[in-house]
């Protein structure tokens, strides 16, 4: 991709790539400095946290809030990356399941509503999760699935199933019927042909899927906030924010959890990236 | 290997009847090939056995098997697709491999099958390639291998070697026949391309339209064309066709727009009932002969060459006869005449040819059926 990238500046103007590599630095910079911050406040001792210094690292840098987030007992940070864990791996992993069929089914058979089907699921994605929390606390109040991790894992994959469907139904449009078909003659059953042709063909396309899934979950705040009351069950987000008090808010160990927490995803991004970029224009040049 | 029936076979797709009750038996080990235009049914033909679409209508035999209600591994069938259709993520090896392995062939003969049909296709050196590290013409190879290792009572070929090039095509060719000859499998070819069929099959079947319009041996469907359709179809140029009016008492004519020819006496008996209505005279461009004729039975056509074609080994000339009145409906005549190289013809010349009237057709007029 870089590659392409740099080729294709190549044949550029000058002016040109300065003015591309002037948004680009500025656009970096928007995203990160913020990022920056967090980083610097999280190294700097309790007593300095409002300090007007603006180096990265503080002269007086110090992994104390890091040490009190990772082992204090009373934060219970451990608590909420393993309910966050659970709940988003869980999550991408349902939807995969769920997704992967029913996106097949959209791209290969004929159905009485197959149309209208797909446009259902699309338009439920425009509908912010804001809009739709109340009829889910309604909804998870009758299952009794409030303070329950089944309840949340329900709700975001409301959000992450119409999704990832539309993701793997694209990308299964582009994969050539005749491969199936020779399945079935080599002696698989349609269901054969799915699984040991058409999901190893897909794995770019399973793994954003997943990804965004995992995503949907991992950073979600406020349907966490309706569905989960007890503190035990707390993910993330919601942990984070118990940092936060009436009258004074703990900066450092704050930031500190912000940066660990960030690290899951950045691992799973570089592990998937390689999909990412190519998934997402799959279903775009592919034939 | 086992013969493959059809009975009154039919398919429709919603309101458009692909095929119309095909009638048709494969001998056992015959290589059939499928001929026709674009959209006449020969792929769904190919498709109804090998179980991959559902008949509308009619029964599909293989062997002594009814199998219209079997799935497609349970035919005992193998099929080359157009595409190949390899498995991208397996290798070549277990490309070949698949069909056994989901058979439940023990390794050691999946091993030793894989090996035999590699050797044979000269695979070997490529097992351990994935297909997009493969030429086309390997491509091919390696899905003809997966058809061959599973044995099948039946080889199904959809175009196989449409996607090759013209000198690899011509080559691909010739081993598809050795590997025929060899394994001696019923083998159905499914192509649009009449060289490939000429001398691919044993057996031709023309279909159009849903309907088959002639079986027989490649040199049968040449010579003795069933109707105008496959006269048209099988030959390259095609067979040249003429409106012509059966004229004449004791002695039949086929009067033309612009000239007359006589009615040969071996065909006298099968036009006598067409006397004094119009049918198609039809003769191959190799059966027009530049020349001045004898006057009697042969006789000179004079026409204009509108354009030349030297194609090497021959010349391809379009020509044109004057317009003439004698039937209404006749356009201008333009036909094609194949001629040694060495014809001294130039574009704009008006030349003389003759007929090989020996080597004519003639067609009913409606129905198009061969007279002779």
């Amino acid at each position: 991709m870089a590659g392409t990238f740099f080729k294709r500046a190549k044949g550029d103007s000058s002016f040109k790539r300065l003015l591309i590599n002037l948004i680009l630095i500025v656009a970096c910079a928007a995203a990160l400095y913020p990022v920056l911050r967090v980083i610097t406040v999280s190294l700097r001792p309790s007593g300095s946290v409002f300090s007007m210094d603006l180096s990265l690292i503080p002269p007086d840098a110090t992994l104390a809030s890091y040490q009190s987030i990772l082992f204090d007992p009373k934060v219970g940070f451990w608590t909420w990356i393993g309910n966050s864990l659970m709940v988003s791996v869980i999550t991408a992993m349902v939807a995969l399941i769920l997704a992967a069929p029913a996106a097949y089914a959209f791209s290969r058979f004929k159905f009485a509503g197959k149309q209208p089907g797909l446009i259902f699921l699309l338009v439920t994605q425009f509908f912010p999760a804001t809009m739709l929390l109340l009829p889910l606390y309604m909804m998870l109040i009758q299952l009794s699935l409030i303070n329950n991790f089944w309840g949340l894992i329900l709700c975001y994959m409301s959000i992450a199933l119409p999704f990832s469907i539309w993701i793997l139904r694209g990308y299964f449009d582009t994969i050539p019927n005749d491969l199936e078909e020779a399945a079935y003659i080599d002696g698989t059953t349609p269901l054969g042909a799915f699984f040991r042709v058409i999901l190893p063909l897909s794995t770019p396309a399973l793994s954003i899927t997943a990804l965004f899934s995992f995503m949907t979950a991992w950073s979600e705040f406020i349907i966490a906030r309706v569905v989960l009351q007890k503190q035990a069950l707390f993910t993330w987000p919601l942990g984070t924010v118990t940092l936060q008090g009436a009258y004074y808010t703990n900066w450092g160990p704050f930031s500190a959890a912000a940066v660990l927490i960030s690290i899951p995803v950045v691992v799973l991004f570089l592990l998937t990236s390689k999909f990412l970029v190519s998934g997402l224009t799959l279903g775009a040049v592919k034939g | 290997m086992a013969e493959v029936r059809l009975v009154n076979l039919a398919k429709a797709f919603g309101p458009v009847q692909v095929l119309k009750g095909i009638d048709l038996t494969i001998p056992d080990g015959e290589f059939v090939v499928l001929l026709g235009p674009s959209g006449c049914g020969k792929t769904t033909t190919l498709r109804l056995i090998a179980g991959l679409e559902e008949a509308t209508g009619g029964e599909i035999f293989i062997g002594d098997r009814k199998v219209n209600d079997l799935p497609p591994k349970e035919r005992d069938i193998a099929m080359v697709f157009q595409s190949y259709a390899l498995y991208p993520h397996m290798t070549v090896y277990d490309n070949m491999a698949f069909g056994l392995r989901l058979h439940g062939v023990r390794r050691e003969e999946v091993d030793q099958r894989v090996m035999e049909a590699a050797e044979m296709l000269e695979l070997t050196p490529l097992l351990a390639r994935k297909p997009r590290a493969l030429s086309g013409g390997q491509r091919q190879r390696v899905a003809v291998g997966r058809a061959i290792v599973r044995n099948p009572k039946v080889f199904l070929m959809d175009e196989p070697l449409s996607n090759l090039d013209a000198k690899l095509r011509v080559q691909t060719r010739v081993e598809l026949s050795k590997l025929h000859m060899k394994l001696g499998v019923t083998t159905i070819y499914v192509t649009h391309d009449q060289m490939e069929a000429m001398t691919l099959g044993n057996l031709v079947v023309i279909m159009n339209q849903g309907i088959i319009q002639q079986m027989g041996t490649p040199s049968d469907v040449y010579d003795r064309p069933a109707n105008k359709f496959v006269a048209g179809f099988v030959g390259s140029p095609p067979m040249n066709f003429f409106p012509a009016f059966v004229d004449g008492e004791e002695e039949l004519f086929f009067q033309m727009a612009s000239f007359r020819l006589p009615v040969l006496p071996d065909h006298r008996a099968a036009l006598a009932p067409y006397r004094g209505k119009e049918v198609v005279f039809g003769i191959r461009p190799e059966d027009v002969n530049m020349g001045g004729g004898d006057g009697a039975v042969h006789i000179p056509v004079t026409a204009k060459v509108d354009v030349l074609e030297l194609l090497g080994a021959e010349i391809f000339l379009y020509l044109s006869s004057p317009e003439g009145t004698f039937v209404a409906a006749a356009t201008s005549l333009s036909f094609i005449a194949r001629v040694d190289p060495s014809t001294p013809a130039k574009e704009g010349d008006s030349v003389q040819v003759v007929f090989n009237l020996g080597r004519s057709h003639a067609f009913d007029a409606d129905s198009e059926r061969a007279i002779y």
